[in-house]
């Protein structure tokens, strides 16, 4: 019990209406709870959050590699297909470079003349091509 | 707190305090059945071992429990409204389920704090300054509330229908 030096006076002797009180709320006991899981359940529910979890991150990894998937398409000759004009358009750049087209200008301007025609029919759409975007415009 | 409590220990500690426990439980939350999950929730705790074995049970389950009582009620975020609750979490033998059931019914009209210093000294078995540990009150306090709310809970039982003694009496062995 508490230290009687801590009460007040009037908690030291609890007059005999409160006791009889409290004997009589004594009197009534609280009520046994269901009894807890047994260890099997206990397991059951240990390990329900953790698995539960799992299973969500696993799904989304699925959702999410799937959508990848998806988006990206079928690869492989697509690449082949990019890196085709790339090497092109580098051997064209080479080709217009203004060092080479400095010395062609020197030494054979002649060369220069068809050099440039070349370059430019690659590079700049064709307008006398029947479906050429000039062609179309002043169709419209 | 050192080493985890073995599952016979958490059981040994459930059959010992499990009943006062509910009944504190109930007197917080007003529903046995949430007492009851409460309780559960508490001693599943001990079992999954996230606490070592308490040095002194009885204060640190009631604590326990009241700090995930308080816990539950914000989560759901209502009132205690008891009055549908007919489910009893205190009886006495041989006696017919109406005087617990009032019983519960006058602790409910009881403040909050002074029902579970009631509670937890009345059917719990704790000592005033336990219970003041419990709280973190002092122990003038906690035996203010309690000696307040005694009278007013035999205020509220003997009321209408009689005399003082003649109810306490009538109840009685």
């Amino acid at each position: 019990m508490m230290d009687p030096e801590m009460m007040d006076p009037e908690m030291k002797d609890p007059d005999q209406e409160d006791r009889e009180f409290e004997a009589y709320l004594r009197s009534f006991q609280p009520r046994s709870p269901r009894p807890l899981p047994g260890r099997g359940k206990l397991l059951v529910l240990r390990w329900r959050g953790p698995a539960i979890a799992t299973a969500a991150v696993a799904a989304v990894l699925i959702l999410a590699l799937l959508s990848l998937r998806h988006a990206t398409g079928p690869a492989p000759s697509n690449v082949a297909r990019v890196e085709t004009p790339r090497t092109t358009n580098i051997s064209i750049a080479e080709q217009v470079s203004l060092g080479r087209l400095s010395v062609l200008a020197n030494q054979d301007p002649a060369r220069l003349e068809a050099q440039l025609d070349q370059v430019s029919s690659k590079l700049l759409p064709d307008v006398r091509s029947g479906h050429g975007v000039l062609k179309t415009l002043s169709a419209e | 707190m050192a080493a985890k409590l073995r599952y016979e220990d958490v059981q040994e500690l459930y059959r010992e305090h499990g009943a006062a426990l509910l009944a504190y439980a109930a007197a917080l939350l007003g529903e046995s059945a949430a007492a009851e999950d409460v309780l559960h929730q508490v001693f599943l705790k001990l079992l999954g071992g996230r606490f070592g074995p308490p040095s002194n049970a009885r204060p640190y389950l009631f604590r326990a429990v009241r700090n995930t009582a308080l816990n539950f009620r914000r989560s759901r975020a209502r009132d205690v409204s008891l009055n549908e609750d007919q489910l009893q979490w205190l009886v006495r033998p041989a006696e017919a389920v109406d005087a617990g059931l009032a019983l519960q019914q006058a602790l409910r009209e009881l403040p909050i704090e002074q029902r579970e210093v009631v509670v937890m000294h009345v059917w719990g078995a704790m000592t005033l300054e336990e219970i003041a540990k419990v709280l973190e009150l002092s122990a003038n306090t906690v035996a203010s509330r309690y000696r307040y709310g005694l009278r007013k809970l035999r205020e509220i039982m003997q009321g209408p229908r009689g005399a003082p003694g003649a109810e306490v009496n009538d109840g009685g062995e």
